[in-house]
């Protein structure tokens, strides 16, 4: 009896951790992640809307974004650069950017990050119980940055979709959501530009710097309006901000260095920074948010990359003319790396061509003749001995994405567009040239406007879009190989590849997309 | 008792009491002493046999010659016994000298097989199972437990990383069903975990691999990759023994890959840059200086050493059996700043008191990585760069006053030796893995069993890479010094209880099981990058002044099931097993959280039919077929659930400082679910010539559905990551077989065994995935191969080569793409459209082998014992990425034959033209870069000589055997590369499968020669 007692007793116990497992069961197989702070969260109070805006500024960074890839969508594929190598970061500039290729995706995707990160803010935070001021500013940002990435991809790839709720909010994310025509767009895009100018603060305190401001989105709105060809709504915007708030700085190579970040000149700006962090990516802690894409400009033996050397029609365009005191014009110096043995004074300066280490062209390239870039480089300031000297994300100099010099050249050009070589034309071109002592137009031609801009504004990422709003890409690039000659020529340009391809991705994931006329 | 010998007293007559105390008396008078002799069937003797007198503790043993001596009541009866045989009771009646044959025990000599939550004798299995055991694992060293595994059993695809010392091989069974990482289930003395790379191999007792659904569904949503099951030595029961095993080898390069040298390379860049009609570095041309020199690669290689020290005690008594072992395992890499060393001590102990059992397996393991990284790391030191410097400091530049790129020509170039030597950089791990198993006969033939079980282990992941400048240009230098160091603790615990029932019948035999299950693992990690040293030598996180990262996160998942499992025979002839398994796991959302894998097998022992009775050819024979489904549940822990990245950060204000920014990237199927896998087995197996040979073969058919394929979201949803869903198929079909052969020739004794399996593999369905492009082989972002429907997973895709174009118009009359001129590769026109475009590309071959052997010899005459262990592959491509480094990279070093490169004058080259800018895509991915991955090789070769017993008894040990062995003595392949078996490209953050088959010089397998000593008291 006493041992049948002890097995009741041990199967007793047993069981008792049987069920003990058995009780503490359902709440094994509950497990909600710790680590992660979940959407349903957020979008409570004033500091959740700063994050909110803050991540949508935080695409512009994205290693696919401007802090690298996005110069292989534009100025790669201008007739100002001749890049080397067939890669995928040259095809879009060979009118060969397959569907599938990265630099088809990457740069769409990343502006997408832009335009839902917006929508998210546009979407929750009027909801938000917080100061009006800030609630409409960031509004104001959120606009801005949605319309800002519409512009970029209305133009590189025409036929996209125009998302304006996030995409939790759209039932179906496939079904729903189709290729918008660009027209369509464009009315989205200046439609929001509008609320952003009104939404906006004409200025941010010094601790914010680098915001967009009233100003800045009311001269992007011009833009817009130049791009869809609204001249005389385009005058009217950069009519509103020519009244002083922005102003030429004295020094044209001010614009691209660090040392003048967001300037008297500077309508938006990329905020860069080299603070020693580096990688590839972008939403990860402690990843660069430098300029990366120097590595894709400097001459070649500055770089680890196949880089681009500079077509020489754009040297001799520089050289056609003279300062008023008969030297070259200051912004070849700023602008290129290239032969010569004069040198030009200005500002208090004596140009001539330098690149990295403080090296002539003669030291760099004993007995060579070709081109190279200069812009943005900025090794005078950062003593890089190369482009990725201290690492990919070694320069922290801020890309100008808009700079009053444009908004002045832009108007010029839409009262040309207009009203022809009038006064106001002449006095907002002759405004740019007066900067960096080039003698007053008199008068001026379509032709004069074009050169004034590539002298002004080569490597800025706004060549190829002014080729394109003036339909003379085939004119100006396919029909010159030798521009290209570096990365296959032009040879595989088909109607309609003035555009990229949509990529390859959404056409595979979204059965409504259609391929891009020529793909 | 008492009571019932009262009344039984009572009732008794005077008499028989008088007759009881009188024999009770007579059998206390006569004690005598017997002797005898115990006999196997074939009259030789049985040493260490059991002799006891019935109904007392009274005992003895035999001694060497099976003779004994006891003494006892003459009107006893004696109990013979040994294992293996079927135990004999015989009364003594007064007789002196007793000699007994035992019988062998028919059951016990079938071998028993190590399945799912039990044993089955080997003629009741209807799974397919494959076995290794000590006898095979013994002979060898292995750095990690799971290479024993290698081309011992059909079906079963172990491929080692390369050399590295302490890599974890990849274990594929029966073809992969699943587009993920994913790996078998471990299942090491009861307790569930992912690797048995903490074991000691010198431990294990067993492995089974449990192959189909009928052995494997008892394991449910974790079986659809295979179940692997350990068990490791315990004590035995009577013996007391120490086993020590000491071995010391050294390990040598097999093959080293041609690069070219100082004066090649110059040769090779100056044509090239004469061809591209760009200037010549100056440091190959002008400034070439045949001083600075170097080969970082034979200069990275050296011959280490390995050692191996295993001691095992072990022993056991009436009730209790215990085994306890160390090990410590130290090898060096054969490439320099590589090692591994592994400690472990295992605690295996075994209660038995009556109705009761306690089982326990302890098992601590430390190990100690240190990898080189850096290896064969792309954009390598070009050989017209020193390693070190004048002072004898590692360097990557003879002229630091030039600019680096344009002196040397590259744009950068990684010291890889110099990094590797300054760089700290370990990983140390204490793990643990044991359980408690309690069980408890309730009535006779029912058994409940408590099972707990534990695995922890606490990781530090430590670099520290000081500051250094080797050179000036991007990867030559660091603006600080940096260390990265995580720490992760794990635990995972788990509770089964199970209820066996096990009983014969007259004709039928039942095996029920059933049980309940939970097991819940936990993962923590933190980390630290930190930047910015007082100095090189304080390499502590809190001496840094900048911290950039602190990674860490907190990972807990559950899994809770119910299984049972019936096996059924009738009369040894008919089979029957049924299996269940309900699992609920915490990685799906509630109403998808529940899955149940059923499977059925079936099994006819042919040869036990009556009918069969007089046909002798084939013995043994078993018919058996299954059918099951199993899972898999591969995804990410907290997959399903939606959240906010916390690190979109941006720059702003005057001066700059970083915002905190959120955003979401994650896009979310929170409807995943299991991926299932169909498995038919179809089985035959059979002995003949006097069951001196058997045979096992099995056709399977394995139908994975559901599998979870990553779908990358449309991008303008602004999601980053690929999104699993449940809507890929996988099939694979194939056939295993298996022999075995065991004879004798005078002396001699001889084994023999080998298996080879066919296996094919294709991707059915994808659902609205597209398909996958991976296998990146340069950092250049070419792609090696696409996983599509209808071809096997991670299958080689590019253009296929015709020769070299000789003439610019041949060139240009093709069409291509890309611009080719003469002396670059005409790729072939496939789609025939009149140009060579993207369509042009096709399936150029796969990397897994879909023929697989091994082939065992083993053999022993006198003292001397030889054994010979032969596996190979065939039918596999492996993608050669250092050719692409060789011939095309602008950056490393060439290949030397890169220099017989076409030129006007080299037209028959098969070779393109060197050039930089490469303007005809020469680089693409094509056939140029695959090569047969078929080899046959002698895994291991083993020559003993075992002191012989008359010495042996002399100085009272039980065995002295000494040992040679040899590790990849020969390979027969035709690869170029260091050595065929690779492992998988570790490119892109994409699952490492797609890069199966992908080589750009992984860590190269050694040539490893032993001398070892085994010595057992």
């Amino acid at each position: 009896m006493r041992k049948k007692y002890n097995y009741l007793k041990t199967i007793i116990a047993m069981t008792g951790i049987l069920l003990l497992s058995v009780n503490c069961a359902e709440d094994l197989l509950d497990q909600p992640n710790p680590n992660a702070f979940t959407p349903d969260l957020f979008w409570l109070d004033q500091s959740d809307a700063e994050k909110g805006i803050i991540g949508a500024y935080s695409a512009f960074t994205h290693i696919w974004y401007y802090s690298r890839f996005e110069i292989f969508a534009s100025d790669y594929r201008d007739d100002v650069t001749n890049p080397y190598g067939t890669s995928e970061r040259t095809a879009l500039g060979s009118f060969n950017g397959v569907s599938n290729s990265n630099g088809t995706k990457w740069v769409w995707a990343s502006m997408y990050k832009g335009v839902s990160r917006a929508n998210e803010v546009l979407f929750n935070v009027p909801n938000i119980d917080m100061d009006e001021t800030a609630k409409n500013n960031i509004l104001g940002e959120a606009y801005f940055i949605r319309a800002y990435n519409y512009m970029c991809l209305v133009q590189s790839w025409l036929n996209v979709p125009l998302i304006t709720l996030p995409i939790s909010e759209i039932a179906d994310p496939i079904g729903d959501i189709t290729q918008t025509p660009p027209e369509e767009v464009w009315v989205q895009i200046i439609s929001d530009l509008k609320m952003a100018g009104d939404l906006l603060p004409n200025a941010w305190p010094d601790g914010q710097k680098g915001r967009i401001t009233s100003g800045g989105a009311i001269g992007m709105l011009g833009k817009a309006y130049l791009y869809t060809k609204d001249y005389d709504s385009a005058k009217e915007a950069f009519s509103t901000i020519m009244d002083g708030r922005f102003n030429l700085t004295a020094d044209y190579a001010d614009n691209f260095t660090e040392t003048k970040e967001n300037n008297s000149e500077s309508l938006f700006e990329i905020q860069m920074i080299n603070d020693g962090n580096q990688g590839w990516g972008s939403d990860a802690p402690g990843s660069g948010k430098g300029a990366g894409f120097h590595a894709d400009l400097a001459p070649r033996g500055f770089t680890g990359q196949d880089g681009t050397r500079i077509n020489q029609w754009v040297l001799d365009k520089f050289l056609d003319e003279r300062t008023v005191n008969g030297e070259i014009d200051p912004r070849t110096f700023t602008t290129l790396f290239f032969d010569t043995d004069e040198t030009t004074t200005y500002q208090g300066n004596v140009l001539s061509p330098r690149t990295y280490t403080d090296k002539t062209y003669q030291e760099v390239f004993p007995g060579g003749d070709l081109v190279w870039a200069n812009k943005h480089l900025d090794h005078a300031f950062n003593g890089r001995a190369n482009s990725q000297d201290g690492g990919w994300h070694g320069s922290g100099n801020n890309l100008r994405i808009l700079r009053y010099a444009d908004v002045l050249l832009m108007y010029a050009e839409a009262e040309f567009m207009t009203n022809g070589s009038t006064t106001a034309a002449l006095n907002a071109i002759n405004q740019v040239r007066a900067r960096v002592d080039m003698p007053p137009f008199t008068s001026i031609t379509m032709q004069d406007i074009e050169d004034e801009r590539v002298k002004e504004l080569s490597l800025e990422r706004t060549r190829y879009f002014d080729i394109l709003r003036w339909g003379k890409v085939v004119e100006y690039i396919v029909n010159k190989p030798e521009l290209k000659s570096e990365s296959g020529g032009t040879s595989s340009y088909k109607a309609g590849r003035e555009y990229i391809a949509i990529p390859q991705n959404e056409l595979d994931t979204n059965p409504n997309f259609v391929p891009n006329p020529g793909y | 008792m008492k009571k019932t010998l009262f009344k039984q007293l009572k009732k008794t007559s005077t008499l028989l009491l008088f007759l009881l105390i009188l024999s009770v008396h007579h059998m206390n008078a006569q004690n005598i002493t017997i002797t005898g002799i115990v006999t196997d069937g074939q009259n030789q003797p049985l040493p260490g046999a059991n002799v006891l007198l019935e109904g007392t503790t009274i005992g003895t043993q035999t001694d060497f010659n099976g003779n004994y001596t006891i003494t006892a009541d003459s009107n006893g009866k004696l109990v013979f016994s040994f294992i293996g045989f079927v135990t004999k009771s015989i009364s003594i009646n007064g007789e002196k000298s007793i000699n007994v044959s035992l019988a062998e025990d028919a059951n016990s000599l079938d071998e028993v097989v190590i399945v799912g939550y039990g044993i089955q004798s080997k003629s009741d299995v209807t799974g397919s199972v494959g076995v290794v055991d000590s006898k095979e694992i013994e002979k060898y060293t292995y750095s990690n437990a799971t290479e024993a595994l290698q081309g011992r059993m059909a079906g079963v695809s172990v491929t080692a990383p390369g050399g590295t010392p302490g890599g974890g091989p990849v274990v594929t069974i029966r073809g992969s069903g699943t587009l993920s990482d994913a790996g078998p289930l471990y299942v090491i003395d009861g307790m569930l975990t992912g690797s048995m790379s903490s074991i000691n191999p010198g431990d294990i007792e067993s492995i089974s691999v449990l192959k189909d659904a009928s052995a494997s569904a008892i394991y449910g949503s974790r079986a659809a990759n295979g179940v692997i099951i350990v068990t490791t030595k315990k004590g035995v029961k009577g013996q007391i023994g120490i086993d020590a095993d000491v071995s010391y080898g050294i390990q040598k390069v097999i093959n080293t890959i041609d690069y070219a040298t100082a004066e090649q390379y110059a040769a090779i860049s100056n044509r090239a840059r004469d061809n591209d009609g760009i200037d010549r570095a100056p440091a190959n041309d002008t400034a070439f200086n045949p001083a600075y020199t170097s080969d970082i690669q034979n200069e990275s290689l050296r011959t280490a050493q390995v050692k191996n020290m295993n001691v095992r005690f072990y022993g056991g008594g009436e009730n209790g059996t215990y085994s306890v072992s160390l090990n410590h395992f130290d090898q060096d890499g054969i490439v320099r700043e590589s090692s591994y060393k592994r400690t472990t001590a295992r605690f295996n102990a075994g209660l038995k008191k009556g109705i009761f059992k306690l089982e326990s397996a302890v098992g601590l393991t430390r190990t100690e990585n240190n990898p080189n990284n850096y290896f064969n790391k792309e954009r390598g030191l070009i050989p017209t760069i020193r390693t070190k410097d004048d002072d004898g400091n590692w360097s990557a530049t003879d002229f630091p006053d030039e600019s680096f790129s344009s002196y040397y020509g590259v744009g950068s170039s990684i010291n890889s030796l110099g990094l590797a030597s300054i760089e700290d950089r370990t990983v140390t791990r204490n793990a643990i893995i044991g359980n408690i198993g309690a069980s408890l006969e309730i009535i006779e033939g029912l058994t409940y069993k408590l099972n707990l079980g534990l695995e922890s282990y606490a990781n530090n992941n430590y670099t520290f890479t000081p500051l250094y400048v080797f050179n000036e240009a991007s990867e030559g230098n660091t603006d600080y010094a940096e260390l990265k160091e995580t720490n992760t603790n794990y635990l995972s615990t788990l509770v089964e209880n199970t209820l066996n029932y096990k009983k014969e019948f007259g004709d039928h035999k039942v095996d029920v099981i059933a049980g309940y299950t939970e097991q819940v693992s936990n993962t923590r990690y933190l980390g630290v990058v930190a930047r910015d040293f007082p100095n090189n030598d304080i390499r502590v996180a809190s001496a840094a002044a900048d911290f950039t990262q602190m990674p860490s996160e907190d990972l807990t998942k559950g899994i809770q099931s119910y299984f049972g499992r019936v096996s059924y025979s009738y009369d040894e002839r008919y089979l029957l097993t049924a299996t269940i398994r309900r699992d609920g796991s915490s990685l799906f959302k509630e109403d998808l959280r529940w899955g149940t894998f059923p499977s059925a097998a079936l099994g006819w022992n042919i040869s036990n039919e009556k009918f069969m009775e007089n046909f002798e050819t084939l013995t043994d024979i078993k018919l058996r077929g299954s059918y099951g489904e199993i899972g898999s549940d591969n995804v990410a822990i907290y997959a399903i659930y939606p959240e906010l990245n916390l690190n979109s950060e941006s720059v702003l204000g005057d001066p700059q400082v970083r915002y905190p920014g959120y955003s979401i990237t994650k896009g979310v199927n929170s409807n995943i679910t299991w991926e299932t896998t169909k498995t038919t087995d179809i089985g035959l197996e059979f002995e003949a010539l006097d069951n001196k040979l058997n045979v096992t073969m099995d056709y399977f058919i394995k139908n994975s559905e559901d599998v979870l394929v990553a779908l990358r979201p449309s991008l303008y949803t602004g999601f980053d990551n690929d999104v699993p869903f449940n809507t890929a198929s996988i099939k694979n079909k194939g056939f295993e077989f298996i022999a075995g052969y065991n004879d004798q020739f005078g002396e001699v004794n001889f084994n023999a065994s080998a298996n080879f399996s066919i296996i094919n593999n294709e991707v059915t369905a994808l659902g609205n995935a597209t398909p996958i492009i991976a296998g990146g082989f340069t950092s250049n972002g070419l792609l090696g191969t696409k996983t599509d429907i209808g071809e096997p997973i991670s299958s080689f895709f590019g253009y296929v080569r015709d020769g070299i174009y000789q003439t610019d118009a041949e060139a240009d009359a093709a069409n291509d793409q890309a611009n080719p001129q003469a002396g670059d590769i005409r790729f072939k026109d496939l789609d025939g459209d009149g140009d060579v475009d993207v369509d042009d590309q096709t399936y150029i071959g796969n990397p897994t082998p879909n023929f697989m052997y091994g082939i065992n010899v083993s053999a022993d005459y006198k003292d001397f014992d030889i054994s010979l262990f032969f596996n190979g592959v065939s039918g596999n491509k492996i993608l050669n990425g250092v050719k692409y480094r060789g011939y095309f990279d602008t950056e490393g070093n060439y290949l030397a034959d890169a220099l017989n490169a076409w030129t006007p004058e080299n037209t028959s080259s098969n070779i393109p033209r060197n050039t930089l800018s490469d303007p005809g895509f020469n680089r693409r991915m094509s056939d140029f870069y695959l090569e047969n991955g078929s080899y046959l090789r002698l895994k291991n070769a083993q020559i003993g000589y075992s002191l012989p017993e008359n010495v042996l008894e002399k100085i009272k040990i039980a065995k002295v055997r000494f040992y040679v062995s040899a590790t990849n003595l020969f390979t027969i392949t035709d690869y170029t590369g260091y050595y065929p078996e690779i492992g998988r490209g570790g490119r892109g953050n994409s699952t490492k499968i797609f890069n199966s088959g992908v080589d750009e010089g992984s860590y190269p397998v050694p040539r490893t020669y032993q001398l070892g000593l085994q010595v057992s008291f």
